[in-house]
C-alpha cells in the first residue's frame, strides 16, 4: 500500500523479478517468465509433520498481497520523480464534481503550467471528451469490471500523456469512495473530494481514504444555502481520522475558493522543481 | 469489489511460492488482514472460493486472521487500538495526531502444503 498514505511499505522482496501479464478472472494455464535471481530468503521450510499418509510442512511467508501492484507503483512514482511530475490522485464518490473541478482547473492554469490528465471510469469517453476542450494532453483509462484504477494501468499510459515537461499529472479515479484508496498508483499524493450533498459525515464513514488524503476538497459550495449542511461540523468529521490534511472548500461553478486551489496546485509545482 | 482484485493477486503469490518450494498442493494459506486495510473478510473469503476455480487451488483453505488497528500517539507518547477504526485518534489522550503502527496491510502469512 501506499507510502504516502501511511500504510505499511511494500515488501521491496516480494515479486521484484516477475513479469505477469494481466488476465482478468483467468489465473489458470498462465504464462509469465521470471529471474532466477528472484529473492527466496522471504519463504523458509519450518518443519515435518508427519500425518497419516502425507508429511504436510509449513512454509512461513509475509507477503504483502499488493506487491504487484506496489511494485508497478514504485516504477511509476521513480518515472514521475525523474521527471519532477506532481501527480495528484483524485479520488471521491461519483457525481461529487472531480470532472467539473479538473475540467475549470485545466482551462485555468493550462497557459501557466504545462499539465496532462488521466482518467478512469468503468466505461465511455464521456469524462476524457469534456477534458479534451482544455486542449492538453488526456486519456481516458476504461477498467471495465473494476471498480478502481491500478498501477498497472496507470504505467501503460504514462509514456502516451506525460511528454517531457510536464509540470503537472492529475489521476481523475474512477468514482468510489472505498476501493481506490486501497491500491496507490504511484502519486505524490491522494486528493479527496466531497461535496456539499453528500453530508458532513462521509470521513468517518469512509476513513481510510479521508485519513490517507494529503488534501481534502468540499465542492459545490455554492449549493450550501440550499442545503442543511454544516462546514464546521464536515471539518470536525474530517479532523477526527485527519489531523493535518488541508481542507479546500470551493465551488468550480462560481469560481469561489477556486484561486486559493490554483495557488495550492502552483506551490507544488515550485516545490518540486525547487527540490530537483 | 476490490477485493477481486487482491485475490487475483494473493493467488498469483500463493502460485509463485508454491513454485520456489516445488509443492503441488497447498492445503490451506494463512492470510492477515488489517483493520484499517480496506478489504473485507467475508468479501475475501467469496473472491477466494470463486476465483480459485481451475487454478489447482479449489480444495485449498483460506485462513483469514484480523489484526487491529494500533496507533502511536504523536503527542502523549502511547499506543493504543480505537474500539471504533473509524475514530483515528489516541484512546488515552484523544488526539489526532497518530501514527499507524498495524493494522492497515493486507499479508500472506503462511502456507500448510
Amino acid at each position: 500500500m501506499c507510502e504516502d498514505c501511511g500504510c505499511q511499505e511494500a515488501n521491496e522482496k516480494a515479486l521484484t523479478e516477475i513479469n505477469f501479464k494481466r488476465h482478468r478472472g483467468v489465473l489458470q494455464g498462465h504464462h509469465h517468465e521470471h529471474s532466477h535471481e528472484h529473492a527466496h530468503e522471504h519463504t523458509h521450510n519450518h518443519g515435518h509433520h508427519e500425518e497419516s499418509a502425507k508429511k504436510t510442512r509449513t512454509i512461513e511467508v509475509k507477503l504483502n498481497v499488493l506487491a504487484e501492484n506496489d511494485r508497478w507503483a514504485k516504477l511509476n512514482r521513480e518515472w514521475l520523480q525523474e521527471r519532477g511530475v506532481v501527480t495528484l490522485n483524485f479520488i471521491s464518490s461519483p457525481g461529487s464534481g472531480k470532472t467539473f473541478l479538473l475540467e475549470k482547473t485545466l482551462s485555468a492554469i493550462k497557459n501557466e503550467l504545462r499539465v496532462a490528465v488521466l482518467v478512469g471510469d468503468q466505461e465511455t469517453e464521456n469524462d476524457a471528451r469534456r477534458l479534451r476542450q482544455a486542449e492538453v494532453p488526456t486519456k481516458q483509462i476504461n477498467t471495465h469490471s473494476a471498480c478502481h484504477l491500478d498501477a498497472q494501468l496507470v504505467s501503460a499510459s504514462l509514456k502516451e500523456i506525460v511528454a517531457p515537461g510536464t509540470q503537472v499529472l492529475f489521476i481523475e479515479n474512477v468514482g468510489n469512495l472505498v476501493c481506490p484508496a486501497a491500491f496507490d498508483l504511484g502519486e505524490d499524493f491522494k486528493v479527496a473530494l466531497l461535496s456539499t450533498t453528500e453530508g458532513e459525515d462521509k470521513p468517518i464513514k469512509y476513513p481510510v481514504l479521508f485519513h490517507g488524503a494529503r488534501l481534502i476538497i468540499l465542492t459545490k459550495m455554492d449549493l450550501e444555502p440550499h442545503l442543511e449542511w454544516d462546514l464546521q461540523k464536515c471539518i470536525g468529521y474530517i479532523r477526527q481520522v485527519n489531523a493535518d490534511a488541508p481542507i479546500l472548500p470551493l465551488s468550480a461553478k462560481t469560481g469561489a475558493g477556486m484561486a486559493e486551489w490554483l495557488n495550492f496546485i502552483k506551490k507544488l509545482v515550485q516545490e518540486k522543481s525547487s527540490a530537483r | 469489489m476490490h477485493e477481486m482484485a487482491a485475490t487475483e493477486s494473493l493467488i498469483r503469490q500463493i502460485k509463485s511460492v508454491m513454485r520456489e518450494n516445488q509443492v503441488t498442493e497447498v492445503k490451506s494459506v494463512h492470510v492477515c488482514v488489517g483493520a484499517f486495510s480496506g478489504f473485507m473478510k467475508e468479501s475475501l473469503e467469496f473472491c477466494f472460493s470463486v476465483l480459485r476455480e481451475g487454478t489447482g487451488l479449489e480444495k485449498t483453505a483460506l485462513v483469514i486472521d484480523t489484526e487491529p488497528l494500533e496507533l502511536l500517539c504523536e503527542e502523549c507518547g502511547e499506543t493504543s487500538s480505537p474500539n471504533e477504526v473509524m475514530f483515528v485518534t489516541c484512546a488515552a489522550c484523544h488526539s489526532t495526531k497518530v501514527k499507524i503502527l498495524r493494522g492497515n496491510s493486507f499479508t500472506i502469512t503462511g502456507m500448510e502444503v
